[in-house]
């Protein structure tokens, strides 16, 4: 059985209570996780939080979860990125924004989490988005990893809304070639 | 056909309402294409995760899942009424928390100082709520000599166990309902707490196992009727 299978198979064994199911998943997913969590909110202690908050709800909810619409992996990850976001909307701070389409310009936009797993961080994801635009690159990193909405976007950019949308769309789709051959 | 193409991006990333997820799903269902660049949408966020340096969270984490786990869903202070129990009377109650509570710190030190308290105050919590309650009733583990944890019940089956110490490393408590000669596993816990159902069972025992648990009991370390 395939590994994503298994993980679909966890989740649904959350339902009857399985503690060890979760563990399981803990155990797999919990540094991908962590990760994420790291990135997005650059604060061990919150990004911690999120590990707790996640497996819990993934606990609580798992009767949510339907194998048929999607892997047990995008819906973890969804539940701890939604996480961050609430937390990044939260404080009173938020990172800095793009304020143009330079990469180069906007680089802060890549900070380093407080881990010191910036180097490693900065190769790994600069390779996944490498073969797309930079302003393709600042809009998915923006929307996806520092939990920018569509509408902050189009606004900050001074883009059309409905431009931001597909854009940010178009870049996760080309992605796909861009990490197969990383 | 009209594709909703910006509502997929928004349906992948789980930030639609769920009036939006409705109307979509249900344009999934009969729509192919819109299927198929979901699951690519879905894959690449999931690659995009995963182009991250996979990072371990800190020593302590699973335990607080596990204690939060075990605290149940928020019910667990919900009302339900006493019939044919004896409560446990409200200084007994104090008592007992404070046994529970200095039993639940006595074995904080071992990881870092500040990562246990965290843990300790998480369990702390959850035997509060449970304590809270005027149904509740408590059964001491005893093997021999000091005993080694304690059951909270309540009247419709829900029990907590809180034990003394932490299994030792990479070992695990795992409590048994025992009927009739017959042991049935209730759950594993690599922490001090754990949360079952003890419907039906005359007593419960909990063992030490290797790893995440046996489908028989190992070792024995103390049994407590169930009340």
């Amino acid at each position: 059985m395939k590994g994503m299978d298994q993980e679909a198979e966890l989740i649904l064994r959350l339902r009857q209570q399985d503690e060890h199911a979760l563990k399981v998943l803990y155990e797999r997913l919990s540094g991908n996780v962590y990760a994420l969590a790291l990135r997005m909110l650059k604060r061990g202690e919150d990004a911690e939080e999120v590990v707790q908050d996640a497996f819990v709800k993934l606990f609580d909810h798992a009767q949510r979860f339907d194998p048929s619409k999607g892997s047990a992996r995008a819906y973890l990850y969804t539940i701890a990125r939604n996480e961050c976001r609430m937390r990044l909307r939260a404080r009173s701070s938020r990172p800095r924004v793009a304020t143009g389409v330079d990469v180069h310009v906007s680089d802060g936009f890549l900070a380093a989490p407080e881990t010191g797993a910036d180097p490693i961080d900065r190769i790994t994801v600069e390779r996944a988005f490498d073969g797309l635009e930079a302003i393709d690159i600042e809009l998915l990193r923006a929307a996806f990893f520092e939990g920018y909405t569509h509408g902050d976007l189009a606004e900050r950019l001074n883009l059309p809304l409905g431009t931001v949308k597909s854009r940010i769309r178009r870049a996760l789709l080309k992605m796909r070639t861009s990490l197969e051959d990383a | 056909m009209n594709h909703p193409l910006d509502q997929l991006l928004a349906y992948a990333l789980g930030e639609l309402d769920a009036a939006e997820v409705l109307a979509l799903e249900e344009h999934l269902e009969g729509c192919a294409s819109c299927r198929e660049e979901l699951a690519t949408l879905q894959a690449n966020m999931v690659r995009l995760v995963e182009s991250l340096p996979a990072t371990v969270p800190p020593e302590g984490t699973w335990q607080a899942i596990s204690t939060r786990i075990a605290a149940g869903p928020q019910d667990a202070t919900g009302s339900s009424a006493p019939v044919g129990r004896q409560p446990v009377r409200r200084w007994q109650r104090y008592a007992l928390a404070a046994s529970l509570v200095l039993a639940l710190l006595g074995g904080a030190w071992g990881v870092s100082r500040q990562q246990r308290l965290r843990a300790v105050q998480a369990e702390q919590t959850v035997v509060g709520r449970w304590l809270s309650r005027e149904d509740v009733k408590v059964s001491f583990i005893e093997p021999t000599g000091d005993p080694v944890g304690s059951v909270l019940f309540l009247p419709d089956g829900r029990s907590l166990l809180v034990l003394r110490d932490n299994p030792p490393s990479r070992q695990s408590y795992q409590a048994w309902g025992l009927r009739e000669g017959e042991a049935v596993s209730l759950g594993v816990t690599t922490g001090r707490t754990l949360r079952f159902d003890s419907s039906g069972f005359d007593s419960i025992g909990i063992s030490l196992e290797p790893g995440d648990g046996s489908t028989s009991p190992t070792l024995l370390v103390g049994g407590a009727p169930v009340l």
